[in-house]
Protein backbone atom coordinates (compact mmCIF):
# COMPACT_ATOMS: atom_id res chain seq x y z
CA UNK A 1 0.00 0.00 0.00
CA UNK A 2 3.06 2.43 0.87
CA UNK A 3 4.70 1.74 -2.13
CA UNK A 4 1.37 2.87 -4.39
CA UNK A 5 0.88 6.05 -2.27
CA UNK A 6 4.77 6.78 -2.75
CA UNK A 7 3.98 5.72 -6.27
CA UNK A 8 1.35 7.66 -6.96
CA UNK A 9 3.20 10.90 -5.14
CA UNK A 10 6.50 10.42 -7.17
CA UNK A 11 4.18 10.14 -10.50
CA UNK A 12 2.08 13.61 -9.29
CA UNK A 13 5.41 15.41 -8.79
CA UNK A 14 6.78 14.00 -12.25
CA UNK A 15 3.54 15.40 -13.79
CA UNK A 16 3.70 18.52 -12.18
CA UNK A 17 7.18 19.18 -13.36
CA UNK A 18 6.50 18.39 -16.46
CA UNK A 19 3.97 20.69 -16.80
CA UNK A 20 5.81 23.64 -15.63
CA UNK A 21 9.13 22.43 -17.77
CA UNK A 22 6.64 22.66 -20.74
CA UNK A 23 5.05 26.18 -19.30
CA UNK A 24 8.90 27.38 -18.93
CA UNK A 25 9.58 26.48 -22.84
CA UNK A 26 6.28 27.96 -23.93
CA UNK A 27 7.33 30.95 -21.99
CA UNK A 28 10.99 30.90 -23.26
CA UNK A 29 9.45 29.96 -26.92
CA UNK A 30 7.18 32.87 -27.13
CA UNK A 31 9.48 35.51 -25.39
CA UNK A 32 11.91 34.45 -28.67
CA UNK A 33 9.68 34.71 -31.36
CA UNK A 34 9.26 38.40 -29.82
CA UNK A 35 12.30 38.82 -30.15
CA UNK A 36 12.22 37.79 -33.39
CA UNK A 37 9.58 39.65 -34.08
CA UNK A 38 11.79 42.88 -32.87
CA UNK A 39 14.52 42.18 -34.70
CA UNK A 40 12.59 41.91 -38.27
CA UNK A 41 11.38 45.33 -37.96
CA UNK A 42 14.44 46.66 -36.47
CA UNK A 43 16.29 45.22 -39.63
CA UNK A 44 13.67 46.36 -41.89
CA UNK A 45 11.97 49.14 -42.52
CA UNK A 46 10.31 50.15 -39.11
CA UNK A 47 7.66 51.73 -41.18
CA UNK A 48 6.08 48.74 -42.45
CA UNK A 49 2.92 47.75 -40.92
CA UNK A 50 3.31 50.48 -38.54
CA UNK A 51 0.27 51.51 -37.02
CA UNK A 52 -1.07 53.22 -32.94
CA UNK A 53 -1.17 50.55 -29.93
CA UNK A 54 -4.17 50.75 -27.64
CA UNK A 55 -1.97 52.64 -25.39
CA UNK A 56 -0.85 55.14 -27.99
CA UNK A 57 -4.47 55.87 -28.82
CA UNK A 58 -5.22 56.30 -25.06
CA UNK A 59 -1.84 59.38 -25.76
CA UNK A 60 -3.42 60.59 -29.02
CA UNK A 61 -6.61 61.17 -27.48
CA UNK A 62 -5.16 62.96 -24.58
CA UNK A 63 -3.34 65.01 -26.64
CA UNK A 64 -5.52 65.75 -29.00
CA UNK A 65 -8.15 66.85 -26.07
CA UNK A 66 -5.33 69.20 -24.66
CA UNK A 67 -4.89 71.06 -27.92
CA UNK A 68 -8.92 71.36 -28.26
CA UNK A 69 -9.38 73.14 -24.64
CA UNK A 70 -5.91 74.87 -25.40
CA UNK A 71 -5.93 75.82 -29.29
CA UNK A 72 -9.65 75.38 -30.07
CA UNK A 73 -9.22 77.71 -33.44
CA UNK A 74 -5.13 76.59 -33.90
CA UNK A 75 -2.05 78.05 -32.21
CA UNK A 76 -1.92 81.11 -34.77
CA UNK A 77 -5.34 82.38 -33.33
CA UNK A 78 -4.26 82.29 -29.84
CA UNK A 79 -1.10 83.86 -30.39
CA UNK A 80 -2.57 86.86 -31.91
CA UNK A 81 -4.52 87.85 -28.85
CA UNK A 82 -0.61 88.94 -27.86
CA UNK A 83 1.10 91.80 -28.94
CA UNK A 84 4.69 91.02 -28.00
CA UNK A 85 7.07 88.46 -29.14
CA UNK A 86 7.83 87.58 -25.41
CA UNK A 87 3.65 86.94 -24.65
CA UNK A 88 3.87 84.37 -27.30
CA UNK A 89 6.87 82.97 -26.51
CA UNK A 90 5.29 82.52 -22.88
CA UNK A 91 2.05 81.08 -24.58
CA UNK A 92 3.55 78.65 -26.15
CA UNK A 93 5.74 77.96 -23.23
CA UNK A 94 2.43 77.44 -21.14
CA UNK A 95 1.09 75.28 -24.24
CA UNK A 96 4.31 73.33 -24.21
CA UNK A 97 3.73 72.17 -19.91
CA UNK A 98 -0.15 71.62 -20.58
CA UNK A 99 0.25 69.29 -23.58
CA UNK A 100 3.39 67.30 -21.57
CA UNK A 101 0.99 67.25 -18.70
CA UNK A 102 -1.82 65.92 -20.45
CA UNK A 103 0.40 63.07 -22.36
CA UNK A 104 2.14 62.17 -18.66
CA UNK A 105 5.64 64.07 -19.80
CA UNK A 106 7.94 64.91 -16.88
CA UNK A 107 9.49 68.20 -17.55
CA UNK A 108 12.64 69.64 -16.35
CA UNK A 109 12.94 73.15 -18.67
CA UNK A 110 10.97 74.71 -21.61
CA UNK A 111 13.26 77.05 -24.29
CA UNK A 112 11.55 79.06 -26.53
CA UNK A 113 14.76 80.01 -28.14
CA UNK A 114 15.68 82.93 -30.68
CA UNK A 115 19.03 81.19 -30.96
CA UNK A 116 18.54 77.91 -32.46
CA UNK A 117 19.14 77.83 -36.50
CA UNK A 118 16.38 78.08 -38.86
CA UNK A 119 15.91 75.21 -40.16
CA UNK A 120 16.01 73.31 -36.51
CA UNK A 121 12.55 73.48 -35.61
CA UNK A 122 12.73 72.15 -32.00
CA UNK A 123 15.02 69.14 -29.78
CA UNK A 124 14.31 66.85 -26.87
CA UNK A 125 17.58 67.61 -25.04
CA UNK A 126 18.76 65.15 -21.75
CA UNK A 127 16.30 64.74 -18.98
CA UNK A 128 13.19 66.10 -19.95
CA UNK A 129 14.14 69.64 -21.39
CA UNK A 130 12.33 71.13 -24.61
CA UNK A 131 13.24 73.38 -27.31
CA UNK A 132 11.81 74.98 -29.32
CA UNK A 133 12.41 77.50 -32.32
CA UNK A 134 10.98 80.79 -31.41
CA UNK A 135 11.13 82.47 -35.05
CA UNK A 136 9.69 79.15 -36.86
CA UNK A 137 7.14 79.83 -34.01
CA UNK A 138 6.08 83.25 -35.17
CA UNK A 139 6.50 82.25 -39.31
CA UNK A 140 4.72 79.02 -38.89
CA UNK A 141 2.74 78.18 -35.87
CA UNK A 142 0.96 75.52 -36.88
CA UNK A 143 4.03 73.42 -37.75
CA UNK A 144 5.12 74.03 -34.28
CA UNK A 145 2.10 72.29 -33.06
CA UNK A 146 3.87 69.47 -34.95
CA UNK A 147 7.47 69.79 -33.17
CA UNK A 148 5.80 69.88 -29.72
CA UNK A 149 4.00 66.58 -30.14
CA UNK A 150 7.00 64.69 -31.63
CA UNK A 151 9.28 66.21 -29.25
CA UNK A 152 7.25 65.28 -26.34
CA UNK A 153 6.72 61.49 -27.62
CA UNK A 154 10.37 61.49 -27.40
CA UNK A 155 10.32 62.33 -23.75
CA UNK A 156 7.61 59.44 -23.43
CA UNK A 157 10.20 56.86 -25.65
CA UNK A 158 12.94 57.93 -22.93
CA UNK A 159 10.79 57.98 -19.94
CA UNK A 160 9.17 54.53 -20.22
CA UNK A 161 12.44 52.93 -20.61
CA UNK A 162 13.21 54.28 -17.22
CA UNK A 163 12.55 51.78 -14.05
CA UNK A 164 9.05 52.52 -12.75
CA UNK A 165 8.57 55.46 -15.03
CA UNK A 166 6.34 53.47 -17.69
CA UNK A 167 2.86 55.26 -16.69
CA UNK A 168 1.39 54.36 -20.25
CA UNK A 169 1.89 50.43 -19.98
CA UNK A 170 4.07 49.81 -22.94
CA UNK A 171 4.91 46.33 -24.08
CA UNK A 172 8.22 45.47 -22.91
CA UNK A 173 8.96 44.88 -26.92
CA UNK A 174 8.07 48.28 -27.73
CA UNK A 175 10.08 49.96 -24.62
CA UNK A 176 13.05 47.29 -25.57
CA UNK A 177 13.14 48.37 -29.39
CA UNK A 178 12.88 51.78 -27.98
CA UNK A 179 15.75 51.68 -25.50
CA UNK A 180 18.15 49.58 -28.46
CA UNK A 181 17.84 52.50 -30.59
CA UNK A 182 18.50 55.33 -28.01
CA UNK A 183 21.53 53.62 -26.86
CA UNK A 184 22.68 53.05 -30.80
CA UNK A 185 21.10 56.07 -32.19
CA UNK A 186 22.17 56.94 -35.81
CA UNK A 187 22.46 60.52 -37.21
CA UNK A 188 23.01 59.42 -41.08
CA UNK A 189 22.65 58.54 -43.52
CA UNK A 190 19.75 60.21 -43.67
CA UNK A 191 17.75 56.90 -44.93
CA UNK A 192 18.61 54.85 -41.64
CA UNK A 193 18.37 58.01 -39.44
CA UNK A 194 14.47 58.66 -40.60
CA UNK A 195 13.51 55.06 -40.35
CA UNK A 196 14.61 54.33 -36.66
CA UNK A 197 12.84 52.98 -34.50
CA UNK A 198 12.57 56.94 -32.14
CA UNK A 199 12.17 58.75 -34.92
CA UNK A 200 9.76 56.80 -37.36
CA UNK A 201 7.40 56.59 -34.20
CA UNK A 202 7.51 60.17 -33.17
CA UNK A 203 6.95 61.14 -36.47
CA UNK A 204 3.80 59.05 -36.62
CA UNK A 205 2.22 59.43 -33.36
CA UNK A 206 3.03 63.51 -33.96
CA UNK A 207 1.20 63.21 -37.64
CA UNK A 208 -1.92 61.08 -36.11
CA UNK A 209 -2.47 63.83 -33.40
CA UNK A 210 -2.41 66.73 -35.51
CA UNK A 211 -4.77 65.42 -38.13
CA UNK A 212 -6.82 64.18 -35.45
CA UNK A 213 -6.58 67.60 -34.21
CA UNK A 214 -7.26 69.18 -37.44
CA UNK A 215 -10.22 67.18 -38.76
CA UNK A 216 -11.89 68.11 -35.40
CA UNK A 217 -11.43 71.61 -35.61
CA UNK A 218 -12.92 71.93 -39.42
CA UNK B 1 33.61 50.94 -58.48
CA UNK B 2 31.95 48.09 -56.11
CA UNK B 3 28.73 48.13 -54.21
CA UNK B 4 31.88 47.49 -51.28
CA UNK B 5 33.33 51.22 -52.04
CA UNK B 6 29.91 52.83 -51.52
CA UNK B 7 28.98 51.33 -48.04
CA UNK B 8 32.34 51.74 -46.58
CA UNK B 9 31.43 55.36 -47.32
CA UNK B 10 29.39 54.36 -43.26
CA UNK B 11 32.35 52.93 -41.27
CA UNK B 12 29.82 53.79 -38.07
CA UNK B 13 26.90 51.44 -38.95
CA UNK B 14 26.14 48.49 -37.53
CA UNK B 15 26.52 45.60 -39.94
CA UNK B 16 22.48 45.03 -39.91
CA UNK B 17 22.56 48.46 -41.17
CA UNK B 18 24.99 48.62 -43.55
CA UNK B 19 23.64 45.43 -45.20
CA UNK B 20 20.33 47.67 -45.30
CA UNK B 21 22.66 49.92 -46.88
CA UNK B 22 23.64 48.06 -49.37
CA UNK B 23 20.86 46.62 -50.61
CA UNK B 24 19.53 50.25 -51.00
CA UNK B 25 22.10 51.39 -53.05
CA UNK B 26 21.61 47.71 -55.05
CA UNK B 27 17.76 49.10 -55.60
CA UNK B 28 18.80 52.81 -56.64
CA UNK B 29 16.82 53.50 -60.54
CA UNK B 30 20.21 53.00 -63.24
CA UNK B 31 19.36 57.03 -63.71
CA UNK B 32 20.67 57.70 -59.62
CA UNK B 33 23.29 54.78 -59.33
CA UNK B 34 24.80 56.75 -62.89
CA UNK B 35 24.17 60.32 -60.83
CA UNK B 36 26.31 58.84 -57.70
CA UNK B 37 28.87 57.40 -59.53
CA UNK B 38 29.89 60.31 -61.50
CA UNK B 39 29.75 62.32 -58.01
CA UNK B 40 32.30 60.04 -56.32
CA UNK B 41 34.10 59.96 -59.74
CA UNK B 42 34.55 63.64 -59.80
CA UNK B 43 34.06 64.66 -56.35
CA UNK B 44 32.04 67.74 -58.11
CA UNK B 45 28.90 69.46 -56.41
CA UNK B 46 26.17 67.48 -58.41
CA UNK B 47 23.69 70.54 -60.05
CA UNK B 48 21.66 67.19 -60.60
CA UNK B 49 17.71 68.25 -60.14
CA UNK B 50 14.39 66.65 -61.14
CA UNK B 51 10.62 67.67 -61.76
CA UNK B 52 8.29 65.00 -60.09
CA UNK B 53 4.40 65.42 -60.37
CA UNK B 54 2.29 65.35 -56.86
CA UNK B 55 -1.24 65.60 -57.58
CA UNK B 56 -1.28 67.57 -60.69
CA UNK B 57 1.61 69.78 -58.81
CA UNK B 58 5.54 69.80 -60.61
CA UNK B 59 7.78 70.09 -57.77
CA UNK B 60 11.60 70.41 -58.34
CA UNK B 61 13.90 68.50 -56.14
CA UNK B 62 17.74 69.24 -56.41
CA UNK B 63 20.77 67.59 -54.97
CA UNK B 64 21.58 71.26 -53.95
CA UNK B 65 18.04 72.28 -52.43
CA UNK B 66 18.18 68.88 -50.27
CA UNK B 67 21.86 69.79 -49.11
CA UNK B 68 21.89 73.34 -48.37
CA UNK B 69 18.04 73.62 -46.94
CA UNK B 70 17.72 69.87 -44.90
CA UNK B 71 21.35 69.44 -44.14
CA UNK B 72 21.79 66.13 -45.94
CA UNK B 73 24.61 64.44 -47.40
CA UNK B 74 24.99 64.61 -51.22
CA UNK B 75 24.42 60.44 -50.93
CA UNK B 76 21.27 60.92 -48.83
CA UNK B 77 19.86 64.12 -50.86
CA UNK B 78 20.11 61.14 -54.14
CA UNK B 79 18.52 58.38 -52.07
CA UNK B 80 16.06 61.03 -51.23
CA UNK B 81 15.28 61.50 -55.24
CA UNK B 82 15.42 58.33 -55.90
CA UNK B 83 12.58 57.26 -53.67
CA UNK B 84 10.29 59.87 -56.09
CA UNK B 85 11.96 57.92 -58.87
CA UNK B 86 11.29 54.42 -57.91
CA UNK B 87 7.72 52.62 -59.21
CA UNK B 88 4.41 53.36 -57.36
CA UNK B 89 6.69 56.07 -55.44
CA UNK B 90 3.94 57.35 -52.40
CA UNK B 91 5.01 60.66 -53.26
CA UNK B 92 2.66 62.93 -51.38
CA UNK B 93 4.26 61.08 -48.28
CA UNK B 94 7.82 61.89 -49.07
CA UNK B 95 7.21 65.09 -49.10
CA UNK B 96 5.58 65.38 -45.98
CA UNK B 97 8.42 63.42 -44.74
CA UNK B 98 10.44 66.26 -45.16
CA UNK B 99 8.63 69.14 -42.85
CA UNK B 100 9.77 66.76 -40.00
CA UNK B 101 13.15 66.04 -41.00
CA UNK B 102 15.35 67.25 -37.86
CA UNK B 103 18.82 68.31 -39.10
CA UNK B 104 21.92 68.53 -37.37
CA UNK B 105 21.78 70.03 -33.66
CA UNK B 106 17.85 69.57 -34.00
CA UNK B 107 18.13 65.63 -33.34
CA UNK B 108 17.21 64.64 -29.39
CA UNK B 109 19.78 64.35 -27.18
CA UNK B 110 18.84 61.94 -25.09
CA UNK B 111 21.27 61.32 -22.09
CA UNK B 112 22.24 57.35 -22.51
CA UNK B 113 24.44 57.15 -19.81
CA UNK B 114 21.11 58.02 -17.23
CA UNK B 115 19.04 55.83 -19.23
CA UNK B 116 21.66 53.07 -19.30
CA UNK B 117 22.04 53.46 -15.34
CA UNK B 118 18.28 53.72 -14.29
CA UNK B 119 16.74 51.50 -17.07
CA UNK B 120 13.96 49.22 -16.31
CA UNK B 121 16.15 45.60 -16.20
CA UNK B 122 13.26 44.03 -17.94
CA UNK B 123 13.86 46.19 -20.63
CA UNK B 124 17.49 45.64 -20.45
CA UNK B 125 17.64 41.84 -20.60
CA UNK B 126 15.06 42.01 -23.72
CA UNK B 127 17.73 44.80 -25.95
CA UNK B 128 20.78 42.54 -24.92
CA UNK B 129 18.36 39.65 -26.54
CA UNK B 130 17.28 41.47 -29.11
CA UNK B 131 20.78 42.98 -29.73
CA UNK B 132 21.99 38.99 -30.07
CA UNK B 133 19.30 37.77 -32.68
CA UNK B 134 20.21 41.20 -34.52
CA UNK B 135 23.99 40.22 -34.42
CA UNK B 136 23.05 36.33 -35.83
CA UNK B 137 20.81 37.79 -38.34
CA UNK B 138 23.55 39.93 -39.76
CA UNK B 139 26.38 37.02 -39.10
CA UNK B 140 23.30 34.86 -41.86
CA UNK B 141 23.15 37.96 -44.16
CA UNK B 142 26.79 37.84 -44.50
CA UNK B 143 26.89 35.60 -47.27
CA UNK B 144 23.98 37.40 -49.52
CA UNK B 145 25.77 41.00 -48.36
CA UNK B 146 29.01 39.52 -49.71
CA UNK B 147 27.59 38.59 -52.95
CA UNK B 148 26.50 41.88 -53.85
CA UNK B 149 29.43 44.06 -52.82
CA UNK B 150 31.48 42.56 -55.13
CA UNK B 151 29.61 43.67 -58.03
CA UNK B 152 30.19 46.62 -60.07
CA UNK B 153 28.27 49.46 -58.96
Amino acid sequence: METIIIGGVLVAVVIAIAIRIRQYRLEVEQEQQEVMEAVVRLSQEYSEGYSLTDVDEILKNAAVKCLNRECPHGLAERLSQYTTHDERKDSVEKLVYQLADSMGVELEGVDISDDMPDNVLGLYHEQGYLCINAVVMEADPERVLMTITHELRHGVQYQACLKNRDIWGFSTQTKAIWYYNITHYIDEPFEIYENQPVEYDANYFANEVIQSYNSRRR
Amino acid sequence: MKYRDIVNLFPHLPKLMRHRMLLRFFRCTPEIKAEIRRYLDTEEFPSYRVVISVEDKDITLSVRSLVNNYRMTVLDAYLFIDNFLQPHAPKQELLNSLIAIRVGEGRPKFDVEYLRANVDPEVKRYAEQLEQRMEQEAQTLEKEAGAIENKDF
